[in-house]
C-alpha cells in the first residue's frame, strides 16, 4: 500500500498539475460551447489536437519511454475506430461500450503485432510497422463486409435517442463526442505518468538506454514491451473510436493514414521523448502550428511542414523539454 | 482453373515488372547498406524522376525520350548531393529515428513542391504508333522491353561499381569501419555524399523509366517506395543482384497472386512477405554486401 501512496502523491509535481489543468481547460472549453455556439471553432481545433495529442501519449510509451520507432502506430487508431464503428451502426452498441471494446480490440492487436515484430530492433522494427499497417489498410479497403472503400458510415437513426446536457440526436452527440475524447486524453495522461513514475517505467527506460544491459540486469525485456507495446496501442484506439463517432464515418485511407502516426512521433520528438509535460506541449505546439500553416499557406504547408521537421530534429533533437533538462539540470525535479 | 497460357503470360508479366520494382529499390538498399539510413525521401524522389521526366519530353520541353531519361538521372545527382547536405549529413551515426525523419520531412518538401505544380491528376507520357512485340499472347511495347534492359543493365553496372573500382571499395570500407576508412585516408563526407548522390539518381532514373509505361501522380512513387522496403529486406541491404531478384520475386508474387485472390488484394501479399521475412531471416534471403 505504501508504494501506491507514495506513487499517487507524485502528482503533486508541477508537470502533473500543469496536465491536470489543461484536462480541465479542455472540459471547460467544451462546457462553455454547450452553452454558447461561439465557442464551437475552440472546441473543433482543440478536439483536433486531442486526437493527435493521444497518438502522441500512446507513442510516448513505447516510442518515447522505450525507445522503439512504431511507425505504423496509426494502425491502432484505425483498428480502434473501425471497432467502434461497426458495433455502434451494425450492432447498435451504445458508445461507451464500443470504447472499450475498441480499447481491449487495440491491445490484443498490439500483443499478436508484438509478438511478430518486437523482436526487431532499429529501422528494422520501424519498416515492419509500416508494412503491417499497410496491409491492414489494404484488408480494410477490400473487405465488403465492413464497408470496403466506402468504409461505414452512421445512420442517424442510431443516435436519433441520445440526449446529453439537454440535447438530443446528433447535438447530443456532438458534445457528447467532444467530452469523451477529453476524458481518454486525461486516461492517456494518467498512464503516461504513472509508468513514467513507476518501477514499469524505469525498465522501459532501462530498454530505451541498452536492451541487453537492461536484461542482463534482471528486466524481463520480452514482457516489458510486450506490455508497453499494448499499453500504447489503447490511447490512440479509444481516440480511434471516439473520433469516427463523432465524425459519423470512417473510411480506410484516412484511418489507416500514416501521416498521423508521423504526427505523433514529431510531437514527441518537438517536446522531449519519454518526457510527460513535452508530450502534451509537443502535441498542443505541433497542432497549433499545422493549423496556422494549414489556414495561412493551404498550397505549400507539405513544403514548410518538411522544412519544420528536418530543422527539429538537426537542431533541437532531444525537444525542447529535453533540451531544458540537459541545459537547467535544477529544473529536472520539476519537468518530467 | 488458370490456363498455362494464362499463367505464362502472367509470369512474364510479373518479370518485367518486377525488374522495375528492383531498380526502383536498389536506390534505397544502397543508401541504407551504405549509411544505415532508411531514406524516406525516396519514394518522393521517383516521383520527382517522373515528373522531371515529364517535363522534359512532354511539356514545356519535347526532347526524345531517351535524352530525357539520361537528363532526368544525371540532375539525380547534384540533387542528391543537396539533399544529403540538407537532411542527412548532420544526422549520421545518431539514432535511427532521426534519419527517419529528416529524410520524411525531405519527401514532404519534394511532394508538397509536386502537388503544388501539379495537383493530384494522373499524368502519362503518351508515345503515339509504339512498335509492340506479342509475346503469349500479350503485347509489350519497344519502350516498356528497353526500360526492362536498361533497369537490369543498371543494377549489373553499380554491382560492378561497387566491387571492381576505388569508389566501391572505399564505400565498403565505410561500411565495415567508418573511422578507419578516415585513417586509411578516405574522404568519408565525400563519398557519402557521392553515394547519397548515386541513390538518388537511381531513385529517379526508375521513377524515369516507370514514367514512360505507366500513368503517375506526386504519389507514385510512394508505393513504389513500400515495395522498395520489402525488397530491400528481402534481397539484402545495399546489394544490387539481391536488389533485382528481390524486385522479380515481389513482382511474380504481386501478379501471379492476383489470379487467384481479387486484384486490389495483392499489395498485401507483399506486406505479407516483408513482415514474414523481417520475422524469419532479418538479413535477408540473399545476405548483405
Amino acid at each position: 500500500m505504501g508504494r501506491l501512496a507514495e506513487t499517487l502523491a507524485t502528482v503533486k509535481n508541477p508537470s502533473a498539475l500543469a496536465g491536470l489543468g489543461l484536462a480541465a481547460l479542455f472540459y471547460l472549453v467544451g462546457l462553455l460551447a454547450v452553452r454558447d455556439p461561439g465557442y464551437a471553432y475552440y472546441r473543433e481545433t482543440i478536439a483536433t489536437a486531442l486526437v493527435l495529442l493521444n497518438m502522441a501519449l500512446g507513442l510516448n510509451i513505447i516510442l518515447g519511454m522505450t525507445g522503439y520507432v512504431s511507425f505504423g502506430h496509426v494502425v491502432f487508431f484505425g483498428i480502434g475506430g473501425y471497432v467502434a464503428m461497426a458495433l455502434l451502426e451494425y450492432r447498435g452498441w451504445n458508445i461507451y461500450v464500443a470504447m472499450l471494446v475498441a480499447a481491449a480490440a487495440g491491445a490484443a492487436l498490439a500483443l499478436v503485432l508484438g509478438t511478430i515484430v518486437l523482436r526487431l530492433r532499429g529501422a528494422y522494427f520501424a519498416i515492419a510497422t509500416i508494412g503491417l499497417n499497410e496491409a491492414i489498410r489494404v484488408f480494410f479497403e477490400n473487405y465488403q463486409p465492413l464497408g470496403g472503400a466506402n468504409g461505414i458510415e452512421l445512420s442517424v437513426s442510431r443516435v436519433a435517442n441520445l440526449r446529453f446536457m439537454g440535447y438530443q440526436g446528433l447535438a447530443a452527440k456532438l458534445h457528447l463526442s467532444y467530452m469523451l475524447l477529453a476524458t481518454v486524453t486525461l486516461v492517456a495522461m494518467a498512464m503516461n505518468w504513472f509508468i513514467l513514475k513507476s518501477r514499469f517505467g524505469l525498465g522501459l527506460l532501462a530498454i530505451r538506454e541498452d536492451e541487453d544491459a537492461a536484461e542482463s540486469m534482471g528486466v524481463d525485456t520480452w514482457r516489458y514491451k510486450t506490455l508497453a507495446y499494448m499499453l500504447s496501442a489503447i490511447p490512440p484506439a479509444l481516440a480511434g473510436a471516439v473520433f469516427a463517432w463523432k465524425n459519423g464515418s470512417i473510411y480506410p485511407h484516412t484511418a489507416f493514414s500514416l501521416t498521423l502516426s508521423i504526427e505523433g512521433i514529431i510531437a514527441v520528438m518537438l517536446g522531449g521523448a519519454g518526457t510527460f509535460l513535452g508530450t502534451l506541449l509537443g502535441a498542443l505546439t505541433y497542432s497549433g502550428v499545422k493549423t496556422y500553416l494549414l489556414t495561412s499557406f493551404p498550397h505549400l504547408h507539405l513544403v514548410l511542414f518538411g522544412i519544420a521537421i528536418m530543422a527539429i530534429v538537426e537542431f533541437l533533437p532531444e525537444g525542447v523539454v529535453g533540451w531544458i533538462r540537459i541545459r537547467y539540470t535544477h529544473l529536472r525535479r520539476i519537468l518530467e | 482453373m488458370v490456363s498455362p497460357e494464362l499463367l505464362g503470360a502472367t509470369v512474364i508479366n510479373g518479370l518485367l515488372l518486377g525488374v522495375l520494382y528492383g531498380l526502383a529499390a536498389l536506390g534505397l538498399s544502397l543508401i541504407w547498406g551504405i549509411m544505415k539510413v532508411v531514406n524516406l525521401s525516396h519514394g518522393a524522389t521517383i516521383s520527382l524522376g517522373m515528373f522531371l521526366t515529364y517535363m522534359l519530353v512532354v511539356t514545356p520541353m519535347k526532347l526524345p525520350l531517351w535524352a530525357g531519361v539520361v537528363l532526368a538521372t544525371l540532375l539525380g545527382v547534384p540533387l542528391g548531393i543537396l539533399f544529403y547536405t540538407a537532411a542527412v549529413h548532420k544526422v549520421l551515426g545518431g539514432p535511427e529515428l532521426s534519419s527517419l525523419l529528416t529524410t520524411f520531412g525531405l519527401g514532404l518538401v519534394v511532394r508538397g513542391l509536386l502537388e503544388e505544380k501539379y495537383g493530384g491528376a494522373a499524368r502519362t507520357i503518351y508515345t503515339p504508333g509504339e512498335k509492340t512485340v506479342r509475346i503469349l499472347g500479350i503485347s509489350y511495347s519497344y519502350v516498356q522491353l528497353a526500360a526492362v534492359a536498361i533497369a537490369v543493365a543498371t543494377t549489373l553496372a553499380v554491382y560492378v561499381l561497387v566491387y571492381r573500382t576505388w569508389f566501391g571499395r572505399a564505400v565498403r570500407a565505410i561500411i565495415m569501419d567508418k573511422e578507419a576508412a578516415a585513417l586509411m585516408g578516405v574522404d568519408t563526407t565525400r563519398i557519402l555524399a557521392l553515394s547519397f548522390a548515386l541513390g538518388a539518381s537511381l531513385a529517379m532514373l526508375s521513377g524515369s523509366l516507370i514514367s514512360l509505361i505507366y500513368a503517375f501522380t506526386p504519389l507514385t512513387g510512394l508505393t513504389f517506395e513500400l515495395y522498395s522496403f520489402v525488397i530491400v529486406v528481402l534481397g539484402g541491404l545495399g546489394s544490387p543482384v539481391g536488389s533485382l531478384l528481390g524486385g522479380v520475386i515481389v513482382g511474380l508474387a504481386e501478379q501471379v497472386s492476383a489470379l487467384y485472390i481479387p486484384v486490389a488484394l495483392s499489395p498485401m501479399v507483399a506486406f505479407i512477405i516483408l513482415v514474414a521475412v523481417l520475422a524469419l531471416r532479418p538479413t535477408g534471403i540473399f545476405g548483405g554486401m
